[in-house]
């Protein structure tokens, strides 16, 4: 082969090799495939959330225990400047930090574009909570639907803290509603980086001294559910 | 081959769908239901489930509580002679068991419609402490432990996994079937039998001074009232109120139908009468201000003559043929037989 020639195709690989990992940072900078990989990472104090773990949370001056954190994710979307994507198959994803799969949903978009972000809701729809039973993650048997009373509990979260006053220093958080003026459903907006999603949820602003103490039973969509649910939106961060 | 096993494949497609859609059947002056049948269309075997279901105390805690316990065939699905519901290890509840008919006309459920949906209805009772105390879990995961449910959940839903929303849906199936519409009432509507004279008198008086709240022919508007009744202030229930938080809806419970009296017997919210005449007589010994309602500001304008002339046309929405329909009884040949699978 003439030299000449080996030198221009070794320089154009070369160009390739450093090429490549910008383009694919590029490719990255945010999102165009059809295949999105969300992934869920709940976060107490600054650190990964494991149920039963004892962790010391500064703003009640002592110690909390989560046991169990379950929350609906729904109308879930995706958009540009220019475009939205909302039909994304599966309409409700009940996460539960006990369920790994859960955690990590994979979503088939059916458009192939570059979003920038991405929205959901937190919480079951009230068009959904009328209909009659149903299957999949919204079947009432996943421990997420009020029997007393109809309607899905959008969020529940329940853990023990030495300072909490009731019976087994137990607090219970099951936030549901849906008809004025208690419906707890949340919209929240988030800027995506890339086909993985990684979504925190900092539940640690939720363990205020007068949630722990005072507020330590909702189970009843009312004012109180209400102004716990206004929270959620600001628990949500996307990291890069 | 190919062609017969595509034939075949799309054979057992349609076996799976367990069996050929029904169509509720009520009289031509009855409205519309207003449960959403598109997403639950009736088929016998799905109401063979739900009948099975509705009988077997599997769905009680300790086996020992079924819905029929306090929802007697015999007394059109009510429970006569308890004021109050009679749940597991002899729980006494706070409200009297209402009778189950013409379910598939109501579109809230419980005294303080609780529950909007007849689907989910079914939960209440399962998870109430004096009730069942069950939840829908470990019911699922006994059924799903039961050869003779598999069977039933494929034959039914072409399925033999059990899950919450199948068995929620048969059950609603079996409750939708039990339409209460042959009484005489009905049959002097179809034309094919007269009131009597006394029942004539009673059915006018009724249409003046009850039909605002107990609309024929359901014989219930199926809202909420507040009629008027002191409360029991052992119980303080507040009714609706309990759900909405409203002021208005203080003291409110549904408005139940006054088809099949006879069996259904005692009466209101948390079964403080026994006989119609002390219905009527509340009525009748209303003070202004006791009850919020237009039609009940002052008492009813009622003479002794005249209240028992309207329960002589309150007994021709008794209906019978419904009460005592085999179709909707104890169902042996699928609770007894292979009772140990």
């Amino acid at each position: 082969m003439d030299k000449k020639y080996l030198s221009i195709f070794l320089s154009f690989l070369v160009l390739l090799f450093v090429n490549l990992p910008l383009k694919a940072q590029k490719m990255d900078a945010s999102c165009n495939s059809g295949t999105i990989q969300l992934q869920i990472h709940p976060i107490l104090n600054k650190q990964p959330l494991v149920l039963g773990q004892r962790v010391f949370v500064p703003l009640l001056n002592d110690s909390v225990q989560i046991d169990r954190l379950r929350f609906y994710l729904s109308n879930m979307s995706f958009s540009n400047a220019s475009d939205t994507q909302k039909n994304i198959g599966q309409q409700f994803f009940l996460i539960d930090i006990e369920d790994s799969t859960s955690l990590n949903p994979q979503l088939q978009l059916k458009k192939v574009n570059q979003w920038d972000d991405i929205h959901f809701s937190v919480g079951v729809d009230s068009a959904t909570q009328l209909k009659g039973a149903q299957g999949g993650d919204l079947d009432p048997m996943h421990g997420m639907y009020w029997s007393w009373r109809s309607g899905y509990i959008n969020f529940k979260c329940e853990g023990v803290s030495p300072v909490c006053p009731s019976r087994k220093n137990a607090f219970l958080f099951h936030i549901g509603g849906f008809q004025s003026p208690f419906n707890t459903i949340q919209s929240v907006s988030l800027p995506v980086y890339s086909d993985t999603v990684v979504i925190q949820i900092d539940i640690t602003p939720l363990l205020t001294l007068s949630s722990i103490t005072e507020n330590y039973q909702l189970m009843s969509p009312n004012a109180k559910a209400m102004t716990f649910a206004n929270q959620f939106p600001s628990l949500f961060h996307s990291i890069p | 081959m190919k062609i017969l096993i595509i034939i075949l494949a799309a054979f057992m497609g349609f076996a799976f769908t367990g069996g050929n859609l029904l169509k509720l059947v009520y009289p031509s002056y009855f409205p519309e239901p207003v449960y959403a049948f598109k997403a639950n269309q009736l088929t016998q075997e799905k109401i063979n489930l739900g009948r099975m279901l509705f009988y077997d105390p599997v769905l009680s805690k300790d086996q020992t509580i079924s819905c029929a316990d306090c929802h007697s065939p015999y007394n059109a699905f009510a429970h006569t002679d308890h004021d109050l519901s009679h749940g597991i290890h002899d729980s006494i509840g706070t409200r009297n068991a209402p009778a189950l008919f013409n379910l598939a006309w109501q579109n809230t459920f419980m005294w303080d419609g609780a529950i909007h949906n007849l689907d989910m209805q079914a939960l209440a009772p399962l998870n109430h402490p004096a009730e069942m105390d069950e939840d829908i879990e470990n019911v699922v995961q006994k059924l799903n432990e039961s050869t003779r449910y598999k069977k039933a959940f494929y034959s039914a839903w072409g399925d033999s996994i059990v899950t919450g929303e199948h068995f929620l849906k048969a059950i609603s199936q079996f409750q939708l079937s039990l339409v209460s519409a042959t009484a005489k009432y009905d049959a002097v509507k179809s034309g094919t039998a007269n009131f009597t004279e006394q029942e004539q008198t009673g059915y006018s008086l009724f249409q003046n001074n009850c039909n605002s709240c107990h609309r024929e022919p359901l014989f219930s508007t199926y809202g909420f009232a507040n009629n008027g009744l002191a409360i029991d202030t052992a119980l303080n229930d507040l009714g609706r109120y309990g759900i909405t938080e409203k002021e208005e809806d203080r003291l409110k419970f549904k408005i139940p139908s006054l088809r099949n009296l006879s069996y259904t017997f005692p009466y209101m919210h948390d079964g403080r009468f026994n006989k119609l005449s002390e219905v009527l007589n509340h009525y009748t010994h209303l003070q202004p201000g006791d009850s919020p309602e237009r039609a009940l500001r002052s008492a009813l304008p009622l003479t002794s003559r005249d209240k028992t002339d309207i329960i002589a046309f309150l007994l021709t929405l008794d209906d019978k043929e419904f009460v005592f329909d085999l179709k909707n009884k104890y169902p042996q040949e699928l609770l007894l037989e292979n009772k140990n699978q």
